[in-house]
């Protein structure tokens, strides 16, 4: 027979009380006995909280301190304001070397990419969030990519890269998609033209790239995955803000949030009737110019760029809080994504 | 009146709306009886549930702000255990004095509140529950809780590199 979840009192209530706990809670939570690790690492622990409401928004952030040469993965809770440094790697260090970081969710995991550097290979680590074990992942198959467009679909296990240059700085029209689940990479067909600076988003079912040769001629097109293939064909309002460089731009539910040059931050969607609806304006004085955009439900989250450093707000029930930055992440922030668990 | 007995034979007699926070006592009485036996409820909890359901009916009956009873309306239409914070801050207040116990007290409390059904008692108990256990190490919520520690040393040291997060909260 096994041991009571918490001794006194029945397991299912007991069980409702570890769904309430924040993932940093969590984090902790899984070392305290067997009992507490199998459930909390088993993902239908997860499909409860969600249903039970208790799903928390969480940022997940890719640091670079130029001074250091330090890369680190870090979680950030919007609810509780708690940031959490993931532990580094063995071989995090590969990574460490790169010139260029990107990381998605993919389910439950993590997925961090890197490019360019002295190896000229792409390594991949994989962060299991649920269970803290990490992995690396085989490596990116062709060129040593930099400058890629890389996006998630969540429901189909599939990280996807697209464009970007190579290690001569030739642009790319090549695109891969990586299994996560199976370790695999798959390629996709090629764009219909090289970008050379390309970025991403994943919305209904779609991987959504923009980019180009030079900033002033990007074009967008879109991979649809159940089709397998390249269209032109996209929504009236999701490629407007991506096809801009100055516009910061992230997906979430088929919604598509960005931050443009001026502050400014619209969400776009094709479903609800479509349209575009402008949410608020980052606050001038922290503004500097959009570096990165993040949002979940009910929250978006704006980074920009001052001489002093990052700055962050979030913009719930259109209002702004200013986010403070632990003192020991004071890097830049290379590349950041958004999930809820 | 509705008369309720306790498990170690003691009687309480409560108002209909003090008793009708509970789900399943409101069914039991629908069913035209008011004399309510709880077997498995000893009177020291159950005097504490019934200051705690006299409270919360106080309240709801005479909402202090139109927000308090907006949030009675959208927890009596759901029936998820969803956390709602109760929004009155005198009641809010009193909740926090109300759970301030030791851990197998509040087991109790929560044990009871579960079998009568009283979704915002179970709630409030489950939540301070989960407080207790949020900003703590591992080894501290193990005696916080009486939970033995079956890992082997090299399973614990193997944990704690994998899971160590350093932690920082503002």
């Amino acid at each position: 027979m096994d041991a009571e979840l918490i001794p006194g009192l029945p397991d299912d209530v007991a069980l409702i009380c570890l769904l309430r706990l924040p993932l940093h809670a969590l984090a902790i939570a899984r070392r305290v006995c067997k009992r507490w690790k199998q459930e909390i690492t088993s993902p239908s622990f997860y499909h409860r909280r969600k249903a039970a409401g208790h799903a928390h928004p969480i940022v997940a952030l890719v640091e670079s301190n130029p001074s250091s040469r330090y890369k680190n993965l870090i979680l950030f809770e919007p609810t509780t304001g708690v940031w959490n440094k993931l532990p580094t790697v063995l071989d995090w260090r590969v990574l460490k070397w790169c010139i260029f970081r990107q990381v998605a969710a993919v389910g439950h995991e993590l997925v961090v990419i890197g490019g360019g550097g002295m190896r000229r290979s792409a390594p991949v680590h994989v962060y299991n969030l649920l269970t803290g074990v990490r992995r690396r992942g085989t490596t990116m198959p062709g060129p040593g990519r930099i400058s890629f467009a890389f996006a998630a679909s969540a429901e189909a296990r599939m990280a996807y890269v697209a464009g970007g240059q190579n290690e001569h700085g030739k642009p790319l029209r090549s695109a891969l998609a990586y299994d996560v689940a199976a370790d695999a990479w798959v390629c996709l067909p090629d764009m219909t033209r090289p970008r050379r600076e390309c970025r991403g988003i994943f919305v209904d079912g779609a991987f959504c790239v923009a980019g180009g040769k030079w900033r002033l001629d990007w074009t967008s097109e879109v991979f649809d995955v159940a089709e397998g293939r390249w269209t032109a064909k996209q929504g009236k309002f999701l490629g407007k803000a991506l096809i801009d460089p100055l516009t910061v731009v992230a997906a979430e539910e088929g919604r598509v949030y960005s931050c443009g040059r001026n502050g400014v931050v619209d969400v776009c969607s094709d479903i609800d009737g479509g349209g575009c609806r402008r949410l608020g304006e980052f606050p001038q004085e922290l503004f500097g110019f959009p570096a990165h955009v993040a949002a979940w439900n009910g929250g978006v989250m704006v980074m920009g760029t001052i001489r002093a450093g990052i700055t962050a707000c979030i913009l719930e029930e259109g209002k702004w809080r200013q986010v403070a930055f632990p003192t020991e992440f004071p890097g830049y922030v290379e590349s950041l994504c958004s999930f809820q668990l | 009146m509705i008369k309720l007995v306790s498990g170690d034979g003691a009687e309480f007699e409560v108002e209909e709306e003090v008793a009708f926070q509970s789900k399943i006592i409101k069914d039991i009485v629908a069913d035209a009886d008011d004399v309510i036996p709880l077997p498995t409820v000893s009177s020291k909890v159950l005097i504490q549930v019934i200051e705690y359901c006299r409270k919360h009916a106080a309240v709801n009956s005479f909402p202090l702000s139109p927000s308090s009873s907006a949030a009675a309306a959208a927890s009596s239409s759901s029936s998820i255990s969803y956390s709602k914070p109760v929004s009155d801050p005198a009641l809010r207040a009193w909740d926090n004095e109300f759970v301030k116990l030791n851990n197998s007290s509040l087991f109790d409390i929560v044990i009871a509140a579960n079998y009568l059904d009283i979704e915002e008692l179970v709630d409030l108990v489950l939540e301070t529950v989960a407080d207790r256990i949020k900003g703590k190490q591992a080894q501290e919520i193990r005696r916080q809780f009486n939970i033995e520690n079956d890992f082997t040393p090299e399973e614990e040291e193997a944990l704690r590199r994998e899971n160590s997060w350093a932690f920082q909260n503002n």
